[in-house]
């Protein structure tokens, strides 16, 4: 248990709570959008934003990064709209074919990038899957930032958000645009998607964005008690993810984080059901 | 205060989506402190006409008066309750957060809800009958909760015009009733309620005055005497006459 006090690991332990609190926040505004797989839909489309931002920089520095993932996955969000506006396609198909050929983009970019064989590109193929360990000091406080940018934008905006995504009709006649604010709920999933990249990876962020929301759900039928619970549930898979990782070696951070969040997902869906059979056996006594 | 002038002004309404025309220059004007019914076959732009005068759809030509002034000027007064199918009622909120909602566009990100603003809300949802169950969350509530509700909603931001979309779709008789009351009520303390209406049999009982539709206007008047004129028949194709059992 010495890895307790290691230097790293507390930094990586500090990175992925900054990453999963913004991310399970912004995730309870997803889930009750009905929009869940725009998550998916980000973290896949950030991937050409990166690696055209390391392209054009031809440096890793995060914030770079995070501004091309951020950029790329607003894109890919657009298309989504743009589709579904002027075709006869559905938003899931549409989300589909964005998400799996802006993957495909993606590792095209990268092939291009590792076969030019050009200076810093290491890791950069790390960004499929996350590798938390290689966070700097410098990283986290590039996420750190973007994480109070996210938390802030949603406590001044809350209930306007919480308006809009209730109610659009109702908010556009009380003079609070839903356009606007929808734009800035995909802007801020977008940022909480790209600033995720590094630690759970293009292919397992999502889940950091939905597992939790999905999980307090599950314990609360009010929407700013759901973000709070959301996040403590992020901050707990987070936080036993990392740990699990640095208990053994050579084990990944990312997806150790998604499979503590998806059991306590599971361990609420089996309370959840215990509670219910108990309330209805109740109700026959 | 009871408005005595006009409640809506309506002055060449026309609106298209694309090439096809859903309502054609209606003119009418609608009395303050009654109870409104928006009538006519599906199709005839029932619904096109109630968001216009929600100011959600923009008229492709005309203008819409709320009491004598433009609808942007008129906002905080008109309350729009939409069709039961269009609301998320698996959206984690509680009635009393439902009514809170209304006093959202008062406030400032950092103010607090004052204890006169919940009082306010506290009053719409003690009037609706819903104080007991207040903390309940909105998809467990019965059709006519979920109604009164909305109206809770609607009261608290003191509206003086309620537009409700097809108010009685889903609710069973009681119920129907109970709203039917609820919305004399309303009249009685002068608000005007406007309502998408399908019932041809139960709406001489309470509706004040009618807007009969078939993409333009066809009639607008006195509830009885609009639900008796000859363009009820051009409206639906037959004449009603109402069961008397």
């Amino acid at each position: 248990m010495s890895f307790l006090l290691n230097p790293v690991f507390l930094l990586v332990l500090l990175g992925v709570a900054l990453v999963t609190t913004s991310a399970s926040a912004i995730g309870c505004f997803l889930y009750v959008q009905r929009n869940a797989l725009l998550g998916e839909t980000l973290a896949h489309g950030c991937l050409p934003g990166i690696y055209c931002a390391f392209l054009i920089g031809g440096t890793r520095n995060l914030l770079w990064l995070t501004l091309g993932a951020t950029l790329s996955g607003l894109v890919s969000s657009l298309l989504v709209d743009l589709i579904v506006s002027k075709t006869r396609v559905s938003r899931d198909a549409g989300m589909a074919v964005v998400l799996s050929s802006m993957f495909g983009l993606g590792v095209v970019l990268l092939s291009f990038i590792q076969q030019a064989d050009l200076p810093n590109q290491n890791g950069l193929e790390d960004l499929f899957f996350g590798n938390a360990a290689a966070m700097s000091k410098s990283d986290v406080i590039t996420i750190a930032t973007l994480s109070a940018f996210v938390w802030m934008t949603l406590f001044v905006f809350f209930r306007k958000i919480q308006l809009v995504l209730f109610d659009p009709d109702f908010a556009e006649i009380q003079g609070v645009s839903p356009t606007v604010f929808r734009a800035l709920i995909s802007t801020l999933a977008a940022v909480s998607v790209a600033i995720g990249i590094q630690t759970a990876g293009a292919i397992l962020m999502a889940a950091l964005l939905i597992a939790p929301a999905a999980t307090a759900r599950l314990w609360t039928n009010r929407l700013g008690p759901m973000v709070l619970l959301s996040i403590v549930f992020g901050l707990i898979g987070g936080g036993l993810g990392t740990l699990c990782s640095s208990a053994a070696p050579k084990m990944p951070t990312g997806p150790w984080v998604v499979v503590c969040m998806t059991g306590l997902f599971g361990i609420s869906v089996l309370l959840s059901r215990i509670s219910r059979w108990k309330a209805r056996l109740k109700s026959r006594i | 205060m009871i408005h005595k002038g006009p409640s809506f002004e309506v002055q060449h309404l026309s609106l298209s989506y694309g090439d096809k025309d859903a309502i054609t220059d209606i003119n009418f004007s609608l009395p303050s402190g009654k109870i409104i019914g928006i009538m006519g076959p599906n199709g005839s732009g029932k619904t096109t006409l109630l968001k216009c005068m929600t100011g959600l759809l923009k008229p492709s030509t005309g203008e819409i008066l709320a009491f004598g002034e433009p609808l942007s000027a008129q906002r905080t007064k008109i309350s729009y309750i939409p069709q039961k199918d269009q609301v998320d009622w698996d959206f984690p909120m509680s009635i009393r957060d439902l009514v809170h909602m209304s006093l959202f566009p008062h406030l400032r990100w950092y103010e607090r809800i004052s204890n006169e603003l919940v009082k306010i809300a506290d009053e719409a949802i003690e009037s609706m009958g819903l104080t007991d169950i207040q903390d309940t969350q909105i998809g467990e509530l019965s059709g006519g909760q979920q109604q009164r509700a909305f109206i809770a909603r609607a009261l608290a931001s003191d509206a003086n015009i309620l537009l409700l979309d097809e108010p009685f779709t889903g609710v069973d008789a009681k119920t129907t009733d109970d709203l039917i009351r609820i919305f004399q009520s309303l009249k009685n303390e002068g608000k005007t309620v406007v309502l998408v209406h399908h019932d041809l049999a139960n709406a001489k009982s309470f509706l004040d005055h009618v807007v009969l539709l078939k993409r333009t206007l066809l009639k607008s008047g006195m509830a009885n005497e609009v639900l008796s004129s000859p363009e009820l028949v051009k409206a639906y194709g037959f004449s009603f006459q109402p069961c008397r059992n």
